[in-house]
């Protein structure tokens, strides 16, 4: 595999520039979801194929992206099969971390697709501008208030979902007047429990949940200053894969930034940004039948802030300078009631924070031979401390002589280039460097069960930083009415962190087989492909296929635990009018390179069929739009290989929705 | 940047008028610890309280906190020979101490003489009652007396001593103590073992060797990292016992001394 990491010294690039027209856009990570007026019809309906998905469902489809699943509702974003700690989510550019030890509250659930503009993903090590990374980045970018002509705009809609006896309901308003403009958004979801492919039910599958979100955004000259405020509160969300669901997961954010566009001096574009997110996060069993009830409620709050610049272009450099700071704060506790006898306390992820402060730089070059280069570089510095107390005597019981404060730098680099080949290619090379710190989870948790593979596990100070050698090498080709893009990506993650059984350890959740402690291993690696196509032969018909796969293993040639198997999503798309059907298939490879002390079981492959179709009614003052369709059209029973407990995903769905914009 | 040098500045200034006030004020020796009894040993002149970590004494191992002041000026005494000497007087009509240890040196530690005994049975109507005398020494006019002072020595909810008696008629006593209160952590553990010379003596055992495993009942788990106790001076025997969790903990001792085997355990609850 050097042989081949040697070759492939580089990937696409994430110019993250705006697609001009619908075909450029597959070739960049960035998803469009909800721009009201100039609604990109073909990928908007690829990635958000039901009115009624969720931000997840469209995270699934995007290209690099996967999901593990251990509910109907709270999946946790993969990249390239990295996850957690390795990749980096951040809403409109802040820094937000989940409160649930056991991963059920990325925070990409505490979005939603009426409250978002935008998806940015960036793959390996590149997308570091919002933060360090070695997997990958995710950035979800939320609506503005726009200034429009009319002064009042919005939309109201309602949709069911057959499988779930599931609805859901959305509303946004958009007023705007000459200097000021505001939004608010209000969703509301309700599920009960599914049904799989056997017409079994699947018990603890169901939630419920509010989103609500204003902005307000105020323009002097070519000042503009937002204000956000978003607060997400889910209930009773079911977790069929795990001991325990939530009771409650809420989420608030507040931000407020300040940006100036000028042309004027040396800056073009410059954006600050201050901000606060909390969430509350309860577990709980009061619905399982368990010879132990438990609480564990989770708490993480963050305050962060950012600047960035743009630089005007100065000969063929166009410079690009982030400087961030955020301070994250995390307890989570578990407090067991046995039958008799007084309730016992332990604090899961100890009263800990961390303060990162970093630097990022880039620079596009125009070079010779219409080559494009990006290089860019993040610098932080970070400090992790766990505080003086409870959560640091827990640990003290493993690791007598720790110190509860650890400064670390982490520095990334990468580089890209693109050069267009004869009239209808372009190829792309990045080679990268990136490092990420461990988790607090990863660096203190303390005895967090893992349902899948029946362990306790137990974090580890003394963890060294992960590091990761990225290069992809990429190539596309475009005419009239073809699109094809592939990227093949290799990395090398030395001092990966993985966990391993310590014999010496007894477990503590009843039930638990043993005790596994985080540690760096000598390295892993990680292989893999996205291709996508997207034709468009007649005017009315498209054809979008996008395909991705991932191959990882440790440095002893042992499968690594939760890599997605190989697959494929296609729609075609026929549009006249008024009227729109879209026929899906969706299929997965089976994927038998498991880690079975991960507890992971082989997955077979499966193949389902969707049908979507709508229809749309234009009336004086605004647009009827109603979607019909069926998802899982032969009722399959089936899984994917991320989903956690061979819970089985929903049987035949009938659905529909009906909305109006005005 | 500018707040924060400010807010810095200001609990600065906290801490320190914090600190400064702390030096001005007498930190109370008998703070957190509750007054047993007091008397008088009246030809040494010298007043004697008696002070205990615990509200009240047990059936267990006591630390006892001895105050001298003088009878007349109140003056507060740090040097003196301190001695406890614990009595039994059974309804049945017989007597005996309990294992002791007395102060270890002649010099108080924060005006306190520090010692401790390890009562082995409650008082009461039905059983007897315990005096504890205390003998000091006036160091001016060099002489001894000594404080006689009723206690009221209750059985705890747990258990916190055991005894037992081998087929060779030997009676061993065990007991345990934390120097520290239990907390959720790594531990420092005491556990003694005395036994039974005569009614009058109670010496320290030194040659068990002691197996310690602190387990959780309800939950059927333990902890790592334990360091079983081995003899420091006594009977004392010091060890480290880790607890992961609140709640109810067991601490299982394994005694064992040539041929003689022992297993028990101790119940207790750590918040």
């Amino acid at each position: 595999m050097k042989k081949i990491s040697s070759l492939f010294l580089l990937v696409l690039s994430f110019t993250l520039v705006k697609a001009q027209d619908s075909l450029q856009t597959l070739l960049l990570s960035e998803v469009i979801i909800h721009s009201v007026q100039t609604e990109s019809d073909t990928l908007q309906n690829f990635y958000r194929a039901n009115q009624s998905a969720n931000t997840e469902d469209i995270l699934s489809r995007m290209n690099g992206v996967y999901l593990i699943r251990r509910s109907a509702y709270g999946q946790e974003p993969v990249i390239r099969g990295m996850s957690g700690g390795q990749i980096n989510v951040t809403i409109d550019g802040m820094r937000m971390f989940s409160a649930c030890t056991d991963k059920m509250d990325p925070v990409t659930i505490y979005v939603e697709p009426q409250n978002l503009q935008s998806i940015d993903a960036s793959l390996g090590t590149n997308g570091t501008s919002m933060g360090s990374t070695i997997g990958g980045s995710l950035n979800l970018r939320l609506a503005e208030p726009s200034f429009q002509k009319n002064k009042i705009k919005g939309s109201a809609g309602a949709g069911y979902q057959s499988i779930s006896n599931g609805t859901n309901y959305y509303t946004d308003i958009n007023f705007s007047q000459a200097n000021s403009a505001y939004r608010a958004s209000l969703i509301y979801r309700q599920n009960q429990n599914y049904k799989d492919g056997n017409g079994q039910i699947v018990d603890y599958s169901q939630f419920e949940k509010t989103n609500f979100s204003f902005a307000g955004k105020w323009r002097m000259n070519k000042d503009t200053l937002k204000a956000n405020f978003l607060i997400d509160e889910g209930r009773n969300i079911g977790f069929p894969a795990l001991p325990m669901d939530v009771g409650k997961a809420r989420a608030t954010m507040y931000s407020l930034s300040f940006s100036r566009h000028t042309n004027a001096g040396w800056l073009t574009n410059f954006d600050a940004k201050v901000y606060a997110n909390e969430v509350y996060h309860q577990m709980d069993d009061s619905q399982r039948e368990v010879l132990m009830h438990m609480d564990m409620p989770g708490w993480s709050t963050t305050y962060g802030a950012y600047a960035e610049a743009k630089i005007k272009r100065l000969n063929n450099h166009t410079l690009q300078v982030r400087s961030d700071l955020y301070h994250n704060q995390l307890l989570a506790e578990m407090v067991m009631y046995p039958g008799d006898g007084s309730s016992m306390y332990m604090q899961t992820w100890p009263d800990s924070y961390r303060t990162v402060a970093g630097v990022y730089v880039a620079d596009d070059i125009r070079l010779p031979g219409r080559v494009k280069m990006n290089i860019n570089a993040r610098l932080d510095a970070a400090n992790t401390t766990i505080k003086e107390g409870f959560g640091k005597d827990q640990l003290e019981v493993f690791y007598p002589t720790f110190s509860s404060s650890t400064q670390k730098l982490i520095k990334s680099f990468n580089a890209t280039a693109r050069k267009p080949l004869f009239n209808n290619f372009v190829v792309t090379l990045h080679g990268g460097y990136g490092e990420r710190l461990p988790t607090n989870a990863e660096l203190y948790g303390f005895y967090l069960f893992n349902r899948q593979d029946i362990h306790d596990y137990l974090g580890n100070p003394h963890l060294n930083i992960e590091k990761s050698l990225t290069s992809d090498f990429g190539i596309e080709f475009f005419n009239s009415w073809l699109e094809l893009n592939g990227t093949l990506f290799y990395q090398y993650n030395p001092d990966y962190i993985l966990a391993y059984v310590d014999a010496q350890l007894d477990a503590m959740t009843p039930g638990a087989s043993g005790v596994k402690v985080y540690e760096n291993i000598s390295h892993a690696q990680f292989w893999g492909l996205e291709l996508a196509a997207l034709v468009a032969p007649m005017k009315y018909i498209q054809l979008i296929s996008n395909f991705k796969g991932t191959r990882a293993e440790t440095f002893a040639g042992d499968p690594l635990p939760f890599i997605p198997a190989f697959k494929n999503v296609s729609t075609l798309r026929f549009k006249k009018n008024v009227f729109s059907t879209q026929l899906e298939w969706e299929g997965a490879l089976s994927q038998n390179h498991v880690s079975s002390s991960f507890g992971e079981q082989k997955t077979p492959a499966y193949s389902i069929f969707n049908f979507r179709s709508g229809y749309q009614l234009p009336t004086e003052k605004g647009k009827w739009s109603i979607n019909v369709g069926v998802e899982n059209i032969g009722n399959r029973y089936y899984r994917e290989h991320l989903d956690w407990g061979g819970i089985p995903r929903p049987g035949r769905n009938y659905y529909c929705s009906v909305d109006y914009r005005f | 940047m500018k707040l924060r040098l400010i807010s810095t500045g200001i609990i600065m200034t906290i801490l320190l008028s914090f600190s400064c006030s702390e030096d001005e004020i007498q930190i109370n020796p008998t703070e957190g610890l509750t007054k047993i009894a007091e008397g008088v040993a009246v030809n040494a002149n010298t007043k004697v309280e008696v002070w205990t970590d615990e509200e009240q004494l047990f059936v267990g191992y006591n630390r006892l906190y001895a105050k001298l002041t003088d009878a007349t000026t109140g003056e507060t005494i740090n040097e003196s020979l301190v001695q406890f000497m614990p009595m039994m007087s059974m309804v049945s009509g017989m007597n005996h101490s309990a294992p002791v240890d007395n102060p270890g040196s002649e010099q108080a530690v924060n005006s306190l003489f520090i010692g401790g005994v390890n009562f082995i049975m409650p008082s009461g109507p039905d059983v007897g009652s315990w005096k504890l005398k205390v003998k000091v020494r006036n160091q001016i006019k060099n002489v001894e007396d000594f404080a006689e002072l009723d206690m009221s020595v209750t059985t705890p909810e747990k258990t916190r001593m055991q005894s037992f008696t081998t087929e060779a008629g030997m009676k061993y006593f065990v007991s345990y103590f934390f120097p520290n209160k239990p907390k959720v952590g790594v531990n420092d553990i005491e556990v003694m073992i005395h036994t039974k010379q005569s009614m009058d003596a109670f010496p320290g055992v030194t040659d068990f060797t002691i197996g310690m495993e602190p387990e959780m009942p309800s939950m059927d788990h333990g902890s790592p990292n334990n360091v079983s106790p081995t003899h420091t001076a006594n009977g004392h025997y010091a060890g480290k016992v880790n607890f992961t969790m609140t709640g109810e903990w067991r601490i299982h001792l394994n005694l064992s001394k040539g041929e003689l085997g022992k297993a028990m355990y101790f119940d207790l609850d750590i918040d």
